[in-house]
């Protein structure tokens, strides 16, 4: 695409008001399985927004998005970027992945060692036709923008990996494409790294303000960079929302267990009041806690259920000092293991399964003394509690 | 793709099934006359003396050959691999030389050396004052098999086994020293049975070789009425005085039969892959020859020569004699044949073919196959699975037999025969000759590098062409390299798949070199120059491409890609 669309996708983005992908009802089963690996998938990613597919391996984010960039055909369904087909099923329209002006960066960044790091950046410009005169430039800005000017001669295989990430993200926005696909671009990279890269890519972002559709597995990246993440399992969108919303108010229990960690008390429901509130006595204890089912299943009095609670909202507390006994929950911390950042103590509470709980440092616990646990906040996520009770 | 197999059933699925139809026909002349069908081809297939015995024969050899060469191979390969033994790697180079060397300049040097009386063996020997006459004979048995041997029967093993060895995980052999067993122990418990799974496969890829000697046992065999398969139906169709079609189509179709039961057999074994490639960071130690060091080397080299510097000074010594073997004759050493052989427009024509032939081979094969081997790893057309079946058939099919067919399918099949014995036929034949290897490394190298590279050029805007042209080749290219090395060297040595093919003028160095040599011409020494020149140019060409090769960066070991060759 030469340069004057540029400002013409401007101006399509100011009077349009299409979003920059929108899926429908898209699904895809692999010859030779019976389960579908992408199962009736819709979704919208607005202009200007980082939308993440999170989800375990064989879940099919990354099925998806192959389907998205065009490597993938699928069996059914609509995708339209910017309001234009580009996927259409009834038509049998799939067009081809050179045709769809996106931007890709692989998971093993697929730098190709027989060319520069400019030769690398500038394949996309001359493969869409970008005028000649234009590409060295075009070239260096891209460079410019992930930190690797200067890096135009250096050949291929002598980058670290860092360096052949940034280099395949320059490629990817070289042509400034409508929508960048990320496949896990960070898993390859060590912590550190990873975590600069993130924030590097979400700067990035916002300065170009380009619409973004991210696979990932590490549920840390997709609560840190989304704008809107879709959790997904066995080809279906379990929920779709705002980070802090999964986090908060998972759903159901494969979202509460793939993203943070819960504690989960044993209890049993024993009022209901008219908004739905239940209030919930914990099995083995007097104490009682408020909550609400985050499901919408209505759970009379005496349903079996868990309290989830996530661990930062538990505060743990010596026996020794005084007790706030509305609320607090007795226990014995058998093992304190310190782990740098805070001490995990493992408690027993009589009547629940062996719980974690997190401590600082400046108030250590003697192992085997006795605790008082204090829940924060006064709503907790209430699930009912299955015979087979596991959180898988 | 159908397109694609249709021309490979042309070539290949065709011929066998106007084999095996003709096979059938009992008319007198099949060419000519009209057909009567019946079994009584089959029938007197079994009374026909020698027929039979030719079968049995091609087993006999490949018996001994296999039997002999493999223990032998993994010695060398364990002492290369796993001891402290040195220039390692040159002697490794060496055996790749031994490889290369063409069979022909190999078998004319041992009849040089060995032929009853005027070896130069023999003639050695005889001055012994405890032994009279000569005692080595090449034209028989042992001498076949010794022949063989010299060949590429060990060499091929060694470049197979020796990296196997190599890349052996030290942790497993470091498990068993710390478990306190010792050296000896260790050895045969651990290193002999987790090797033991590259010798099977070394071991299957012999079993398709069973058909396909032709070069040593016709040169060899006809001199004591000993034929196998492949020379038996070449005498067959050639050097009888009313061509036998009838009964080389009966032979023909026992063997493919037979062929069809090994097929299967071979290749559950090879892909089975039973262990696991293991590239372990941790090498295993290697074990301190100390003062065997430099024996251990000696004999090592010893074998080499004996492969490879041995046949080729031969051939040299032998060219400048009047008469190779005979030191009573003025003069004693001569150009004469030398200056026969470059004077003789039959010599530079063939030179000719040969070179037009290789070069094309050479440089179109790499490319023919990488299509060939993308169309089977990374589309997801229907027939691919079929293509793969039908290249990997190909090579199980000994070349002679594929001959057969191909000359019956352009004398029987109307409009066809004028294509016989153009320099085109050839050329098809040699290229997909080398189909099996060459897809099959060219497939294990996409397997390796994955699809990712190609998905980012086609996602960067580029379409498929421009992709392949700019990306996947320019990826693939140390191994087009190599394969394009194979496939000259290959056309530059086969005789048994064109020499039924071959016409007057279309006659290749090795083709030529093994008429005029045959015990029915006796012109050895023209024969001996001919084959030093095939060396040559094998050696000239596969040399500097295989260091080419390594210094663009090949990325899998020749041990993948030599798993997949079918020895021609």
């Amino acid at each position: 695409m030469p340069a004057s669309a540029v400002s013409d996708r401007s101006a399509e983005r100011a009077e349009v008001t299409q979003p920059a992908v929108r899926i429908e009802h898209l699904s895809k089963t692999y010859q030779g399985t019976s389960r579908p690996a992408v199962d009736d998938l819709s979704l919208t990613v607005e202009e200007g927004q980082i939308f993440t597919l999170l989800g375990p391996s064989g879940c099919g984010k990354t099925t998806t998005l192959r389907i998205i960039a065009g490597l993938e055909v699928a069996d059914t369904g609509s995708i339209h970027f910017g309001g234009r087909p580009v996927v259409d099923s009834s038509r049998g329209l799939s067009l081809q992945p050179d045709k769809r002006g996106i931007g890709m960066v692989f998971q093993s960044y697929a730098i190709w060692p027989h060319m520069t790091v400019a030769q690398n950046v500038a394949f996309p410009l001359k493969a869409q036709k970008y005028p000649r005169a234009e590409i060295a430039d075009r070239v260096a800005r891209a460079l410019a923008l992930v930190g690797m000017d200067g890096y135009q001669k250096r050949p291929g295989p002598l980058l670290s990996g860092g360096q052949q990430q940034r280099v395949a993200l320059a490629r990817a926005l070289a042509p400034e494409p409508r929508v960048l696909l990320l496949d896990e671009p960070f898993s390859n990279l060590d912590a550190k790294l990873r975590e600069q890269m993130r924030l590097e890519v979400k700067l990035l972002q916002k300065r170009l303000g380009i619409a973004v559709v991210f696979v990932t597995h590490d549920q840390v990246e997709a609560l840190s960079l989304s704008d809107q993440i879709a959790i997904m399992r066995d080809g279906r969108i379990q929920q779709l929302g705002r980070p802090l919303d999964l986090y908060e108010a998972p759903s159901n229990e494969f979202v509460r267990d793939f993203v943070g960690k819960t504690v989960l008390f044993r209890g049993s429901v024993e009022a209901v009041d008219s908004s739905g509130e239940l209030t919930v006595v914990l099995s083995g204890s007097e104490c009682r806690v408020t909550g609400r089912s985050s499901v919408g299943a209505s759970m009379g009095v005496g349903t079996p259920v868990h309290l989830g609670v996530r661990p930062e909202d538990i505060k743990i507390a010596s026996a020794a000092l005084p007790p706030d006994p509305a609320g607090a929950i007795a226990g014995i911390a058998h093992t304190a293991l310190f782990v740098g950042e805070r001490v995990e103590y493992q408690v027993e509470v009589p009547g629940q399964d062996a719980i974690v709980i997190y401590g600082t440092r400046y108030e250590p616990i003697p192992e085997g003394s006795g605790v008082w646990l204090k829940l924060r906040g006064t709503s907790h996520s209430v699930w009912r509690a299955e015979a087979a009770d596991s959180t898988e | 793709m159908t397109a694609t197999i249709l021309v490979l059933g042309v070539y290949l699925i065709y011929p066998i099934v106007i084999l095996l139809i003709l096979s059938f026909d009992t008319a007198r002349d099949i060419l000519v006359g009209p057909s009567h069908w019946g079994l009584s081809n089959w029938i007197n297939a079994w009374k026909t003396p020698g027929l039979l015995v030719s079968l049995w024969n091609s087993f006999l050899i490949w018996f001994l050959v296999a039997a002999i060469s493999l223990p032998i191979a993994i010695a060398i390969s364990l002492v290369l691999a796993r001891t402290n033994i040195p220039f390692s790697h040159a002697i490794e180079v060496v055996f790749w030389i031994a490889f290369i060397f063409p069979p022909l300049a190999s078998t004319f040097g041992w009849i040089m050396l060995a032929q009853p009386t005027y070896g130069f063996l023999n003639k050695l020997l005889d001055l012994l004052p405890f032994i009279h006459g000569s005692p080595l004979n090449i034209y028989s048995i042992p001498g076949i098999v010794w022949a063989r041997l010299m060949g590429a029967g060990i060499a091929f093993k060694v470049i197979l086994l020796t990296p196997a060895f190599r890349n052996m995980d030290g942790a497993l052999e470091d498990a068993g020293r710390a478990a306190g067993a010792s050296r000896i122990r260790t050895l045969l418990r651990v290193t002999v049975p987790v090797m033991a799974s590259p010798i099977v496969l070394v071991l299957a890829l012999q079993l398709v070789t069973v058909f396909q000697g032709f070069e040593t046992e016709y040169l060899l065999g006809s001199e004591f009425n000993f034929y196998v398969y492949s020379t038996k139906i070449y005498q067959l169709v050639t050097l009888s005085d009313v061509p036998q079609y009838s009964q080389a189509i009966v032979l023909a179709s026992v063997t493919l039969l037979i062929i069809a039961i090994i097929i299967p057999i071979q290749r559950w074994v090879t892909t089975r892959r039973p262990y696991t490639t293991i590239t372990s960071s941790f090498r295993p130690t290697l074990i301190n020859l100390g003062r065997w060091k430099w024996p251990t080397f000696g004999v090592v080299a010893l074998v080499l020569f004996v492969l490879t510097g041995l046949p080729a000074l031969v051939l040299i010594v032998g060219s400048f004699m009047e008469r190779v073997g005979f030191f009573n004759t003025t003069p004693l050493w001569t150009t004469m044949h030398w200056t026969n052989v470059f004077t003789d427009p039959q010599f530079t024509s063939a030179l000719l073919t040969t070179l037009i032939v290789s070069v094309v081979a050479g440089v179109a094969s790499p490319i023919i196959f990488s299509l060939l081997a993308y169309m089977i790893v990374r589309t997801r057309w229907r027939g691919r699975s079929l293509l793969d079946s039908i290249i990997w058939g190909s090579a199980a099919m000994p070349g002679i037999l594929l001959g057969l067919g191909l000359l019956l399918m352009f004398l029987i099949t109307p409009g066809l025969k004028v294509l016989f014995g153009t320099i085109w036929v050839l050329m098809i034949v040699i290229i997909a000759a080398g189909a099996t290897t060459g897809v099959n490394v060219l497939k294990g190298v996409f397997v390796q590098l994955g699809a990712s590279l190609e998905e980012a050029g086609r996602v960067s805007g580029a379409g498929w062409i421009r992709t392949y042209v700019r990306v996947v080749i320019p990826v693939l290219m140390p191994s087009m390299v190599l394969v394009g090395m194979l496939s000259f060297v290959a056309a530059a040595n086969t005789t048994s798949s064109i020499i039924l093919l071959a016409s007057q003028n279309t006659q290749t160095l090795a083709t030529l070199a093994l008429t005029i040599g045959s015990p029915a011409n006796g012109q050895l020494e023209e024969a001996g120059i001919l084959s030093l020149i095939i060396l040559v140019l094998s050696l000239g060409v596969a040399l500097p491409m295989r260091s080419l090769a390594r210094r663009m960066g090949v990325r899998h070991d020749l041990r993948i890609d030599a798993s997949e060759t079918l020895h021609v």
